[in-house]
């Protein structure tokens, strides 16, 4: 099971996962990296991912299992 | 080193006067001896070509680029390097790593990279696969930017850092829960002239749709997928044309060849050495090289050990032989 996070808006759910990416230290440029996707689905954007709540505290929804 | 002539084990090395013979061949055929022909020094010419052992003499680059992101109670920084084969041309804990960026580290092996007690860390990281490294000399370098989708080639063990194996060897972690997979956009094949050697392993069983290696998802060319019915190769329009084996956690070798050898009507699907069954040749081009899912779909839940795909259908039991030779996987 892995935890999420919803968002209203596709540019909050970027804010956020530019706010893990840098958390976590991940290159940018050439060998840029990033810790994961944002989601839509049923129109609200999502992120899914490992050791987010680190970041961005306690998840508001829960995947079931993939 | 045994030899044995009909049912008589030779219990002393083979001699030419006072020289000692280290391997022999009928052919191209290594028939004893511990020195296996690099696939790629014998045959290549390979379309693409992956894999956790040094494939051939020319290829001088790095076996995969990986990441490393320190866990608490560390400083949280990020880490990639490539690493490269040891002397024994496989992946160890002794591969050297070069072409650090990100944090800085000073480890100079993979062992080092992944214990970080020579970068003052005080917990010892689990190892990501960025990129694995095309030993074909083509460049199809198939990668992942997104981090938490990236297989594991080390993992932690009660925090001590282990290197992923499958039949002893080293293999790259592929987990189906964290949807990882490889990717590099390709068209410049055909599912009419391809035949592709996998080596690798389902870790559990599971009655979810898997792809594991794919080069279309419409024209499809997939070694193996599998369904509760068991494992497959996915061949055109069938997801499932040809039953390889039922669905289990052994370590195989499972070959697609096309067109067949015998017959330019047919394709032909081979699961450690043995036939399993043909389907009808088609035609297409492929759209892109997936290891691990298929057009990031359906993920696999497995180790990978090695996957080589030729635009050729020659030559097809010697390679499966060094392949087997190698990895140990059947009738040893």
């Amino acid at each position: 099971m892995i935890l999420g996070y919803k968002y209203n808006t596709l540019e909050e759910a970027e804010a956020s996962l530019e706010i893990v990416n840098t958390y976590f230290g991940l290159p940018c440029g050439e060998d840029c990296l990033r810790w994961t996707d944002v989601e839509e689905g049923d129109g609200f954007w999502y992120l899914f991912a490992e050791r987010l709540e680190e970041v961005l505290g306690e998840p508001v929804i829960i995947e079931i299992n993939r | 080193m045994g030899i044995k002539i009909g049912n008589i084990n030779a219990n002393t090395s083979v001699k030419l006067g006072t020289t000692t013979i280290q391997s022999g061949y009928i052919g191209t055929d290594l028939i004893f001896g511990n020195q296996i022909i690099k696939i790629l020094d014998a045959y290549g010419s390979a379309h693409h070509a992956y894999s956790l052992r040094k494939l051939g003499s020319v290829y001088n680059g790095a076996c995969l680029r990986v990441r490393r992101t320190t866990a608490s109670p560390n400083l949280i920084t990020t880490t990639t390097a490539d690493v490269e084969f040891d002397s024994n041309g496989t992946i160890s804990f002794s591969s050297p790593i070069s072409n650090k960026t990100g944090n800085a580290t000073n480890a100079i092996n993979l062992g080092e990279f992944a214990i970080g007690a020579v970068d003052g860390l005080t917990a010892q990281s689990v190892i990501n696969v960025v990129t694995w490294y095309d030993q074909s000399g083509n460049s199809k370098n198939p990668t992942n930017a997104t981090v938490t989708q990236q297989p594991r080639l080390v993992r932690l063990d009660s925090g001590v850092a282990t290197l992923e194996t499958s039949g002893g060897k080293a293999a790259v972690r592929f987990i189906r829960t964290s949807s990882t997979r490889l990717r590099i956009a390709d068209t410049s094949a055909d599912i009419n002239n391809l035949s592709s050697y996998f080596v690798g392993a389902y870790a559990a069983f599971s009655t979810n749709t898997q792809n594991v290696y794919s080069l279309s998802t419409t024209n499809r060319w997939y070694l193996p997928a599998s369904t509760s019915g068991g494992v497959y190769a996915g061949y055109d329009n069938d997801a499932f044309a040809i039953f390889l084996n039922t669905m289990n956690t052994d370590r195989k070798l499972y070959e697609l060849i096309s067109p067949s050898p015998s017959s330019n009507s047919f394709i032909i699907a081979y699961s450690n050495g043995v036939v399993v069954g043909d389907a009808l040749i088609q035609s297409g081009p492929i759209s892109s090289i997936d290891i691990g899912a298929a057009g990031g779909l359906n993920p696999y839940d497995g180790f990978i050990q090695e996957i080589i795909t030729y635009q050729s259908n020659a030559n097809r039991l010697q390679k499966e032989r060094n392949i087997n030779s190698y990895w140990q996987i059947y009738g040893l």
